[in-house]
């Protein structure tokens, strides 16, 4: 039995197609990336999932059960945490918990919950209406953890969280697969999804372009990975002898080096410094989400250059990192 | 154990009377409560009072605040947890939308109950005194009607919740059909009255043209508590439509059991309030528990 099932799954809005003829399987016991811009269809996909929208055509099964007729039965063994939500302002951390826990028939207690996503006691005692974004967001968390669910639905968790907050998220999703519930993680952020996730869907303006493993995405988004290092002068190292190094260039007080494997940039750096060169600075090319599209499409990776770009939107400088 | 509509009718209750919003409704109405009593005391016309004619004097006051306590606490109860998205979080957990309906009707009939319970104790502990007059029956019956009343509206009030997507129109909802029944509704019976007979209705007319009056849950209340108290109860807000030298006509003439020729039928009778009540329970709740489960959560 798979863990997520879509079967031409398709949701229209008037004449606008969220998603269009979804096929898609999710083991059970794997963490899934489900990555694609803002607007591709992905928090659609999930509404469907968990029966907050109905599809326009084709089904959906969780759980081997049938996501419209039998969603009570579904919920009652996912924990979900959905993309645009609000807490209850006048109810306390803590509360919220305790509801989670007694809605889930949930064996935790509301302080092992708190501990996991990185809340404080102190802070659980508060009322929700003056959280920040951010702890909202682990609240949340926490209450989707609630009852020991077999399968986490997570619809764009780093949302609102600090970096401190995303190791965090990262960590319990770990966690959470190795203790073999499976996870269905929705993202913008191609590193998010690259750290945590076993394979991938890429999705576009309601478009499946591919399934892959995270090694098979690597290989496609680090294919022409670029370094930029700022040197005084041309320094008298040939780097073109490391293994995934394609290509060095100088020019402008400014060496370019081209890595087919993105860990021959940290290779690349050692040697120079090892060879006593005065490095300045060090920037590195990302690849933004529309160029894995078109690496899946063309079969090639374009490279933004981090100056040429304003939009920071969908940046993988860690995946290159 | 599975999770019910009892979880979001407790879990409601919780997250509603720590709303500042209801607590300065409650304080309000029953100040006014309070207020109204007291100046009847200080003019010397609650020395003569009985309990009946306090409680029918009362019934103006409650026809407009009831309702509007009711309509202000029910109103948000479904489509604002639409808005603000905590919905999405309530209903990740295994509840079902009729879950959602049934418990929130609840859990704001408790809250709206509660509030009347608690006017109408402050009545009876200042009424008493005032009146001299201990009429266990009477208080209980107006109070049972008034929660019949406030129950009746929050259930409007829910149903509209349930069956919008924007806060904005279902307060647009709430308004207009409250001006409906509180204002418009007289011009709407003296119109098919006048229609039907050429005429417009004058102090001595037919049953049935209260009966029109009757199917609107202001007017029931006022018609049921206008027999329990044996008194006329004021209405709020009155067009002066009738027929009628208002001037010259007492209160008494203006009673329905005075104005209706012999005895009254079973469709003005207090119970056939009750029945209007229950009527405007269930159709707002049916259509917007249909309209609420087919529609996209977003």
């Amino acid at each position: 039995m798979s863990a997520i099932e879509a079967k031409e799954l398709t949701k229209h809005f008037g004449d606008d197609v969220a998603l269009d003829g979804l096929n898609l399987v999710v083991e059970e016991g794997e963490v899934f990336g489900f990555l694609g811009p803002n607007g591709a269809g992905k928090s659609t996909t999930i509404n469907l999932l968990i029966d907050f929208m109905r599809p326009t055509v084709g089904s959906a099964s969780v759980l081997g059960m049938d996501a419209q007729t039998e969603s009570e039965a579904i919920r009652n063994r996912i924990g979900v945490l959905a993309e645009g939500i609000d807490l209850y302002g006048r109810l306390t951390g803590k509360r919220h918990l305790e509801l989670a826990l007694k809605w889930t028939d949930g064996e935790q207690t509301p302080e092992t919950l708190l501990d996991r996503v990185g809340l404080a006691v102190t802070d659980a005692e508060r009322k929700v209406g003056g959280y920040s974004k951010g702890m909202k967001q682990r609240l949340a968390l926490a209450m989707a953890l609630a009852g020991d669910p077999d399968l986490l639905i997570l619809d764009e968790p780093s949302t609102g969280l600090d970096p401190n907050g995303i190791r965090t998220m990262r960590e319990l999703v770990r966690s959470e697969a190795a203790a073999g519930t499976t996870v269905f993680f929705s993202s913008h952020d191609l590193g998010q999804v690259e750290a945590v996730c076993d394979r991938v869907a890429i999705l576009n303006d309601g478009n499946l372009i591919t399934v892959d493993t995270i090694d098979g995405l690597r290989e496609a988004i680090g294919a022409r990975a670029e370094l930029y290092l700022r040197i005084p002068e041309k320094p008298d190292v040939d780097l073109l002898p490391i293994d995934g190094v394609s290509d060095v260039k100088y020019e402008d007080g400014r060496l370019v080096v081209t890595c087919a494997d993105p860990r021959a940039k940290a290779l690349a750096i050692g040697q120079l410094l090892d060879a006593n060169v005065d490095v300045l600075d060090v920037d590195a090319s990302s690849v933004a989400l529309e160029d894995v599209f078109a690496a899946y499409t063309n079969g090639e990776v374009d490279i933004v250059h981090e100056e040429d770009t304003d939009d920071r939107r969908g940046r993988l400088s860690e995946v290159l990192g | 154990m599975t999770v019910t509509w009892r979880d979001i009718a407790r879990k409601d209750f919780e997250d509603v009377v720590r709303s500042k919003l209801l607590w300065g409704i409650t304080v309000g109405f029953v100040g006014l409560l309070v207020f109204f009593l007291v100046v009847g005391y200080v003019s010397g016309n609650a020395d003569e009072a009985s309990m009946g004619e306090l409680l029918a004097g009362m019934g103006q006051f409650v026809v407009f605040f009831i309702p509007l306590i009711a309509l202000i606490a029910g109103y948000m109860s479904i489509v604002g947890e639409r808005q603000s998205g905590s919905l999405r979080v309530l209903l990740s957990y295994p509840f079902s939308r009729s879950d959602v309906v049934t418990g929130k009707v609840v859990g704001r009939s408790v809250v709206v109950a509660a509030t009347i319970l608690f006017g109408f104790l402050v009545v009876t502990i200042l009424g008493v005194p005032l009146s001299g007059d201990v009429a266990v029956v009477e208080l209980a019956q107006v109070t049972g009607i008034t929660i019949g009343l406030g129950v009746t509206f929050t259930a409007i009030a829910v149903g509209i919740s349930a069956a919008t997507s924007s806060r904005g129109t279902a307060l647009a909802w709430v308004v207009g059909v409250f001006i409906l029944l509180l204002v418009i509704w007289e011009a709407v019976a003296v119109g098919i009255y006048y229609v039907v007979t050429g005429a417009r209705p004058g102090l001595e007319v037919e049953a049935w043209y209260f009966a029109l009056y009757q199917l609107n849950p202001l007017e029931g209340y006022r018609i049921a508590v206008g027999q329990v108290t044996n008194n006329y109860v004021w209405p709020m807000v009155q067009l002066g439509l009738e027929d009628i030298p208002f001037a010259e006509a007492s209160a008494e003439d203006l009673r329905v059991t005075s104005r209706v020729d012999g005895s009254l039928p079973f469709y003005l009778r207090p119970w056939a309030s009750v029945m209007v009540f229950l009527a405007w329970i269930a159709v707002p709740l049916v259509i917007g528990y249909r309209r609420f489960c087919s529609a996209d959560l977003e």
